[in-house]
């Protein structure tokens, strides 16, 4: 198809191209990165505990019980839109299974029973019992929130809860700062903005301008700041990111990258539903078993054959 | 009317507490509504704004004025015509029933009661293929065409309360079928028309589920819409939603505040036994 | 009356074009959406592969459509209950004449006046569990308010009281609905007899139970149609105040079919739903129909 010729320009990472391609053929332009698997924690919280934030899954579970038997709550959580608890699952499956069989699992290598998946499914439903009681009522937005505001440690969320911190005035290394999700540090969990161009588009060149526009540096640097996310590409201007987004294009040039479950870069939006329609049952019901039954069916009839 | 000699303190009070429940979710509108961003927290929605502000309105209303607009050009054609439809239909389906009128209107009531979601995609379709989808006056069809049953409803139930002889009077006269209806039945149809009139405005406003199907361009689109667009995918602006919630239900709340009382006499006259 | 087929035919002209495009527009659609529903559609491609009542049973088995039959049925009670309820005594109030009937009257409407989704917003925060109504509460001395509201997951014989959340917001805008429907009823009501039933000495409990409430049967059974039909369908609301809540405790067939169809482009299943909910709907609306109908003839 059209890209290949001008590929060139397309100057991204491997992994990310490997994203947005099906078949070889590269098929949209992402504008911007931003990044799941990252953890916001509340420094003020972890220095009065005298507790460090957790590098791995075994510290994470020391640490919330440290926090817990303080009336802590270790981690926010606000599901009412049910994807965050995805979202948060996706992070927990990497921790254990690491990069290459999380990619797996999503092309339907991998089964739900092997061992690291059964592990990292274990892990979620064990975190289930440090979580906000009142998750279900809040959005993702609301349960960041509460880390800024001291109510919770830990939060996992995508990086436009950097954005939103800035908004309401909080302070990084005061208020919030972040490390890489438990278990995950080493590989960045990518989600995208992307534009692509349909077969029979009335204004071919237009649409053709903008994405050279979406794939240049200019047009990305234009962008992303303000959005809050990083370029796609390796060769962003840092001067104009902030200490977040600096950090994250730091990560972004040298971890192994591996596509978002929960914002619909690693499977199907079909899936995608039906997976977090088993969420809503399995953040209640903490039923591993069960739950491993109703993924594997839906990679059954879902992973691309 | 009854008169309620001993407790009037018990009549009162109830009536009060009741209006209390009915008003207190307001102050959370309001209060909102009038916070900068800054102060908004899910957490603080009880604290009384500590610097009022109109931010949450100026945005919001600069984002959404022109979406009122079309909202407006909207709401009005569908109104005015549902009347006029309604009012037709209800009269042949009253007054001058054919063989099977009254499996037809079972029919066409019936139309009001299905889950639009059941029809949406074969619509857009539809809607497409007769160049009407992505426009508002495809929306302005929409609304007309699944506002009938409920026009005609309340018409058929108002006219059928109404006697014989006013029409066989007109008949004497020489009228036909449609000279009594403009000379006769159309000038005293003004109950009915109220409450159609209101029952339609409010429900073609508030529509959300045609609106945000049919319409794409934002420039185009309804007041519901644009409010749920407000809200950023991951982060909500709360007191711009507020705002702008408050903003949209201006129309509507204006139209039961003033013309409440007609609503409840369109009711009386007949359309009550629905 | 006099009409002569000519007159008739004329009314016809009119008549029959609205219904045509107003029979297809539902009908013709419903056959549409019936046929997808006996299909494998499944994504974002269209597949008409014949697959019998498969998608119907499938739905049955999942606990996803089971709990929303559940909710619907419990929640459509309780609602209708409550507006009924709630209407009725509002109604009741201002009908024994009240200074100001004007100000509560549109006190108690104005409800109606706003969309579904400014109302679920507005009370998916009022009833948020740590922060909304039971903050306020604790605020002034309840210290026990931890009622999870939406977020609850406790049920007693399949009813979610999760529900409850949803049934106040609902109940809060419609009850004004059903009180000035019962407001005009009892005003048709002639004082006459209500004169005669004091001179006959009969207090107020009984005027109301004898007289009263016999006469506005009619109204309470209209009423139950009206409720029923927006309780069948309810979307809105679900959809803006509480989505379909942990374990599915306050999900409902009309937003499991919106976030099938157009987020997971299960196209057969969501058809399938929409055919239930239809199902659901004629039977509450079909035997209505017909007894109004016969009551005519």
């Amino acid at each position: 198809m059209f890209w290949n010729k001008t590929a060139g320009w397309i100057n991204s990472p491997k992994d990310v191209i490997d994203i947005i391609s099906y078949e070889g053929e590269v098929y949209c332009i992402p504008v911007n990165i931003h990044r799941a698997n990252v953890m916001w924690y509340s420094p003020k919280i972890f220095k009065e505990a005298g507790l460090t934030p957790p590098e791995s899954m075994d510290d994470f579970f020391a640490v919330a019980d440290a926090l817990k038997a303080k009336g802590i709550t270790p981690l926010a959580l606000g599901d009412t839109n049910t994807w965050p608890s995805t979202h948060l699952l996706a992070s927990v499956l990497l921790a254990s299974t690491g990069p290459d069989k999380y990619r797996d699992l999503w092309s339907g290598k991998v089964s739900w029973s092997d061992s690291d998946v059964q592990k990292g499914l274990k892990n979620f439903a064990k975190m289930m019992g440090y979580i906000n009681s009142d998750h279900a009522a809040l959005t993702n937005m609301d349960a960041a929130g509460y880390v800024a505001e001291g109510k919770a440690a830990m939060n996992v969320m995508g990086d436009w809860a950097a954005g939103y911190f800035q908004s309401q005035g909080y302070v990084q290394g005061e208020d919030w700062d972040w490390i890489p999700a438990p278990g995950t540090r080493g590989s960045f969990t990518m989600l995208s903005d992307s534009f692509g161009l349909t077969k029979n588009a009335p204004n071919r060149e237009n649409v053709v301008k903008w994405l050279e526009v979406c794939a240049s540096k200019d047009g990305q640097d234009a962008f992303n700041p303000i959005k809050g996310s990083i370029p796609s590409r390796t060769d962003g201007d840092r001067s104009k990111y902030g200490a977040y987004l600096n950090g994250a294009m730091d990560d972004f040039a040298t971890n192994a990258i591996v596509p978002s479950l929960a914002h619909g870069a690693a499977v199907s939006e079909a899936w995608l539903t039906k997976i977090n329609d088993v969420m809503s049952v399995f953040t209640t019901d903490l039923n591993v078993a069960k739950a491993t039954a109703e993924f594997q069916a839906l990679a059954d009839k879902y992973a691309p054959k | 009317m009854m008169k309620k000699a001993d407790n009037p303190i018990i009549k009162y009070t109830v009536a009060i507490l009741f209006a209390l429940m009915f008003l207190f979710p307001l102050y959370i509108l309001f209060n909102t509504s009038f916070k900068p961003f800054s102060e908004v927290r899910i957490s603080e929605m009880w604290i009384m704004t500590k610097s009022p502000s109109f931010e949450g309105f100026g945005e919001a209303f600069s984002k959404l004025g022109g979406n009122m607009k079309n909202s407006f050009l909207m709401v009005i054609p569908v109104s005015l015509l549902s009347v006029l439809m309604g009012s037709v239909n209800g009269y042949v389906f009253s007054k001058w029933k054919f063989r099977g009128a009254n499996v037809v209107f079972a029919l066409i009531v019936f139309g009001m009661f299905i889950p639009y979601q059941s029809i949406l995609i074969p619509l857009v379709q539809t809607l497409s293929k007769i160049g009407l989808y992505g426009r508002l006056t495809g929306l302005i069809f929409t609304h007309l065409v699944y506002g009938l049953p409920i026009s005609t409803l309340m018409f058929r139930n108002y006219y059928a309360e109404l006697p014989d002889e006013l029409l066989e009077a007109g008949q004497l006269d020489g009228l036909g079928i449609w000279g009594v209806f403009g000379r006769i039945i159309f000038p005293i149809s003004a109950p009915a028309m109220v409450v159609v009139l209101i029952w339609q405005f409010t429900s073609v406003w508030n529509d959300f589920l045609f609106a945000v199907v049919i319409t794409q361009k934002p420039s185009i689109q309804p007041i519901t819409v644009a409010l749920q667009n407000l809200a950023g995918s991951q982060i909500i602006e709360w007191n711009v939603q507020m705002a702008g919630a408050l903003i949209a239900a201006v129309p509507t709340l204006l139209i039961y505040i003033f013309l409440g009382k007609f609503f409840i006499r369109g009711l009386l006259a007949g359309s009550v036994k629905g | 009356m006099y009409r002569p087929k000519k007159e008739i035919r004329k009314g016809l002209l009119v008549v029959i074009p609205f219904t045509a495009v107003l029979f297809i527009f539902v009908y013709g659609f419903i056959i549409w959406s019936a046929r997808v529903s006996l299909t494998a559609w499944d994504g974002i491609l269209p597949n008409m592969k014949f697959v019998g009542f498969s998608n119907y049973l499938e739905l049955l088995k999942t606990q996803r459509f089971q709990t929303d039959l559940f909710n619907t049925f419990y929640f459509t009670i309780f609602f209708m209950a409550v507006c009924i309820v709630v209407g009725f005594l509002l109604s009741y109030l201002l009908y024994q004449g009240i200074r100001g009937e004007a100000v509560f009257r549109t006190i108690y409407l104005f409800p109606l006046s706003l969309s579904f989704v400014v109302t679920g917003v507005l009370w998916r925060w009022l009833l948020s569990p740590e922060v909304g109504l039971n903050a306020l509460l604790r605020m002034i001395g309840f210290s026990h308010a931890d009622f999870g509201w939406f977020t609850s997951t406790q049920s007693f014989a399949k009813y979610n009281f999760a529900l409850i959340s949803l049934i106040i917001a609902a109940s809060w805008q419609y009850s004004g609905y059903t009180m000035a429907m019962y407001l005009a009823g009892l005003r048709s009501i002639p004082t006459q007899i209500i004169e005669s039933a004091k001179i006959d000495g009969a207090g107020e409990w009984r005027i109301v139970r004898s007289i009263l409430l016999p006469s506005i049967r009619p109204i309470t059974f209209s009423a139950m149609i009206v409720l029923g039909h927006v309780s069948l369908k309810i979307f809105d609301l679900a959809y803006a105040m509480t989505g379909k809540g942990p374990s599915f405790v306050t999900d409902f067939p009309g937003l499991f079919m919106f976030e099938t169809t157009f987020r997971g482009n299960h196209y057969a299943e969501g058809s399938a739903i929409s055919m239930f909910m239809l199902l659901l709907v004629a039977l509450v609306i079909i035997p209505y129909l017909r007894s109004t109908f016969k009551g005519e003839e």
